[in-house]
C-alpha cells in the first residue's frame, strides 16, 4: 500500500471509530494522564495495522487494539510499585462511600487491564459496553453460548485477579 | 463482595460519561500521532517505541528494515524489499525452520508453525512439542513419550512476547521499519538458496548490536532465509512457506487423553531490577550461597545441571511433584536476568558475582548504570544495593 493511501485509509477509520475509542478508552482508564496515553498507542497501533482494519471487522479488531494500547498504559503507570489497598474491597464503617467506590473503580480497572485480551474484551462489552450476548458473540466471533461462557469465565477471572491485587500489599 | 455488587461497579464505570475535557485530549492526542507521523522516524514515534519492553531490539529492527527497503531503492530494478516485507507481515500462517545458536548455551532446532492470531507450533523429532497460544496466555508442553503435558499459564503477558512466539516478534520487528529510510545495508548479491534463486542483504546495526541477513526468493519476493543476531544468540530461520493450510487441532491447547498435566506460572511482565535481585537470592538459595559463574544465559544450564546432579545425588528417583516444584523454581529464577538484557551497551555493566557468597555485604556482584543516569547501581552479595558515583566504584 502506498504511503498516500495508508495516511487515507487511517484517517478515514480513525474519523469513524473516533467516538467509540473516546468512550472505551476513557471507561477503562478513568484517569487523564492513562487516557491519553493509551489513546497514543491505540493510534500507533492503529497506524501499524491498518491492513487488517480495512475489512468488516474493523471494530472486532478495534476493540482489540484499544485493550491492548490500555493495558499498556496501565503497567506504564502501575510498574512494581503500585499499591492496591486491601480495605477498599470491604470499606471501613464511616469510610466516604462515594470516594470508596471511585476508588474500588480504579481497582476494578486495573484488574481488568491485566486481563487476556479476549477475556477483557468480553467483560468491557458485557459490562462496561452493556451489549447483550448476540452483539458480543458477533464481535468475537462465535456463538452466544461460548460469548457467555467467555464473560463468565472472565468474571472468574478478574475476581481472581482483584484477590492476587490485594494480596500483594 | 458478592457477584451483583462486582457487576454493579462494573456498569457504573460503563455509564460514566466521557467529560469534555476528555475528548479534548482524545483530539490533542490524534493532533500529536498526525504531528509525529509527518516527521516519522524522528524522535516522536521512536519515543513511543522506547516504551516497549523489546524496545531496543525493536528499535534496532526499525533501522534494519528501514535499511533493508533503503537498499533497495538503492540498487533499483532488484526485488521490492516493501512488497517482501508486506507479504511476510500479511501471512495468515507460516511453516518454517528455526536454528538458535550461541556460545554457553546448547544449540536448538525445531521445525515451527505459526497461525493467526498469536499462536505458534514447535517441534523437535522425538522430542516434545509446545504449542503457544498468546491471546490465553497459555504454553503448552506435550511430552509424549511420558504421556505428560506441562501448561504454562502466563501472566501480566506483555504484547511482544518474543520468547514465545519467534514468528511473531520477527514480524513486529520487521513492521516498525516499513516506513523509515535509515540505512546501512550491503547488498550481498544473487546465490540459489533451497532451490531458489535468491538476493540477499545484510544489514548491521553496531549500535544496537544486532545483525541481520535476508535472501529472498527474486520471483515471489518472500524471504526464503532470515538470520538474525540479537546479543550473543543468532536465530535462524530457513524452509519458509506462507499461507499453508494448518489444522486447527494443531493449535489446541486440549490435553491429549490418558496425559499427566502439570501446571506452571509465569510472570511475563518487563523485569525490573528488583526481579533481578530476587533471581540472586533464588539462585543463591538453590546453589549452596553462590551467584552464576557468568551473567549470561549459560547461567540457566549452570544452574539447571547443578539441581540434576543434586537430584541424582540423592540416589532416589525424584517425583512428579518434586521436578514440577523444580521447574518453577527455574521459572521463578530465570524471571529477572533479562533485566541485564535490557540495559543496553551504555549501561557499563559489570558483574563479579562469581566470586562473592550469598550474605558477604562488602563485595558487589553487579554494578550498572541506568539509562540517562550520571551514577550507578550497585547489587552487594547481602543483595543489598547502592548508588555510586563513577569515583566511587569498588576497585
Amino acid at each position: 500500500m502506498k504511503h498516500s493511501e495508508r495516511v487515507e485509509l487511517f484517517n478515514r477509520i480513525r474519523a469513524r471509530y473516533a467516538i467509540f475509542l473516546t468512550s472505551v478508552l476513557w471507561k477503562l482508564a478513568g484517569d487523564r494522564e492513562l487516557f491519553a496515553e493509551a489513546m497514543q498507542y491505540t493510534l500507533f497501533e492503529m497506524w501499524q495495522r491498518i491492513d487488517k482494519l480495512r475489512g468488516d471487522d474493523a471494530g472486532a479488531y478495534l476493540y482489540r487494539i484499544a485493550l491492548s494500547a490500555n493495558s499498556k498504559a496501565w503497567r506504564n503507570r502501575v510498574g512494581k510499585n503500585g499499591r492496591i489497598n486491601a480495605d477498599l474491597l470491604s470499606p471501613a464503617p464511616g469510610q466516604d462511600e462515594a470516594l470508596a467506590r471511585r476508588e474500588m473503580a480504579r481497582v476494578v480497572r486495573r484488574a481488568v487491564a491485566e486481563l487476556p485480551a479476549q477475556q477483557s474484551q468480553a467483560i468491557v462489552m458485557r459490562y462496561l459496553e452493556q451489549h447483550d450476548y448476540d452483539a458480543i458473540a458477533e464481535k468475537l466471533n462465535c456463538t452466544p453460548a461460548s460469548a457467555r461462557s467467555h464473560v463468565s469465565k472472565a468474571m472468574a477471572t478478574l475476581k481472581g485477579r482483584l484477590a492476587k491485587l490485594t494480596e500483594r500489599e | 463482595m458478592n457477584d451483583n455488587e462486582f457487576k454493579d461497579i462494573l456498569r457504573a464505570i460503563g455509564n460514566e460519561p466521557v467529560p469534555d475535557d476528555v475528548r479534548q485530549l482524545a483530539q490533542k492526542a490524534s493532533q500529536q500521532f498526525d504531528q509525529q507521523l509527518q516527521s516519522f522516524g524522528r524522535p516522536g514515534v521512536r519515543e513511543v517505541l522506547m516504551r516497549s519492553p523489546f524496545a531496543k531490539l525493536a528499535a534496532a529492527a526499525v533501522t534494519i528494515a528501514a535499511a533493508l527497503i533503503a537498499a533497495v531503492v538503492f540498487t533499483g530494478g532488484r526485488a521490492s524489499f516493501a512488497e517482501v516485507l508486506d507479504t511476510f507481515l500479511a501471512a495468515r500462517t507460516a511453516t518454517f525452520k528455526v536454528e538458535m545458536t550461541g556460545p554457553g548455551i546448547p544449540s536448538e532446532e525445531f521445525e515451527g508453525m505459526f497461525a493467526e492470531p498469536g499462536r505458534m507450533r514447535s517441534s523437535r523429532p522425538g522430542g516434545p512439542t509446545v504449542i503457544a497460544d498468546l491471546e490465553q496466555g497459555v504454553l503448552l508442553t506435550l511430552i509424549p513419550q511420558l504421556k505428560q503435558a506441562v501448561r504454562l499459564n502466563m501472566l501480566n503477558m506483555p504484547d511482544s512476547p518474543g520468547d514465545i512466539n519467534i514468528f511473531e516478534e520477527i514480524r513486529r520487528r520487521l513492521s516498525r521499519g516499513r516506513d523509515l529510510d535509515d540505512s546501512d545495508v550491503v547488498f550481498l548479491g544473487e546465490k540459489e538458496l533451497d532451490g531458489h534463486k535468491t538476493v540477499g542483504y545484510r544489514v548491521s546495526v553496531r549500535k544496537a548490536d544486532l545483525d541481520a541477513t535476508v535472501w529472498a526468493d527474486v520471483e515471489t519476493k518472500l524471504p526464503v532465509r532470515l538470520e538474525i543476531c540479537t546479543g550473543s544468540v543468532t536465530v535462524s530461520m530457513s524452509n519458509i512457506a506462507f499461507n499453508v493450510e494448518l489444522d486447527e487441532s494443531l493449535f489446541s491447547l486440549e490435553i491429549p487423553e490418558g496425559y499427566e498435566v502439570r501446571e506452571l506460572q509465569r510472570d511475563m511482565s518487563e523485569p525490573i531490577e528488583a526481579d533481578l535481585i530476587e533471581s540472586f537470592r533464588i539462585w543463591a538459595v538453590h546453589m549452596d550461597g553462590g551467584f552464576p559463574s557468568k551473567m549470561d544465559r549459560s547461567a540457566v544450564n549452570e544452574f539447571m545441571q547443578r539441581q540434576q546432579k543434586k537430584m541424582k545425588d540423592k540416589g532416589v528417583e525424584p517425583t512428579v511433584e518434586d521436578i514440577t516444584a523444580l521447574q518453577q523454581v527455574i521459572i521463578d529464577m530465570t524471571r529477572g536476568f533479562p533485566f541485564v538484557e535490557s540495559l543496553g551497551p551504555d549501561a557499563d555493566l559489570y558483574y563479579t558475582g562469581a566470586s562473592v557468597k550469598f550474605g558477604e555485604a562488602d563485595k558487589p556482584i553487579l554494578r550498572y548504570r541506568p539509562k540517562g543516569s550520571q551514577t550507578y547501581r550497585i547489587i552487594y552479595g547481602d543483595l543489598s544495593v547502592r548508588d555510586a558515583t563513577a569515583d566511587q566504584l569498588p576497585k
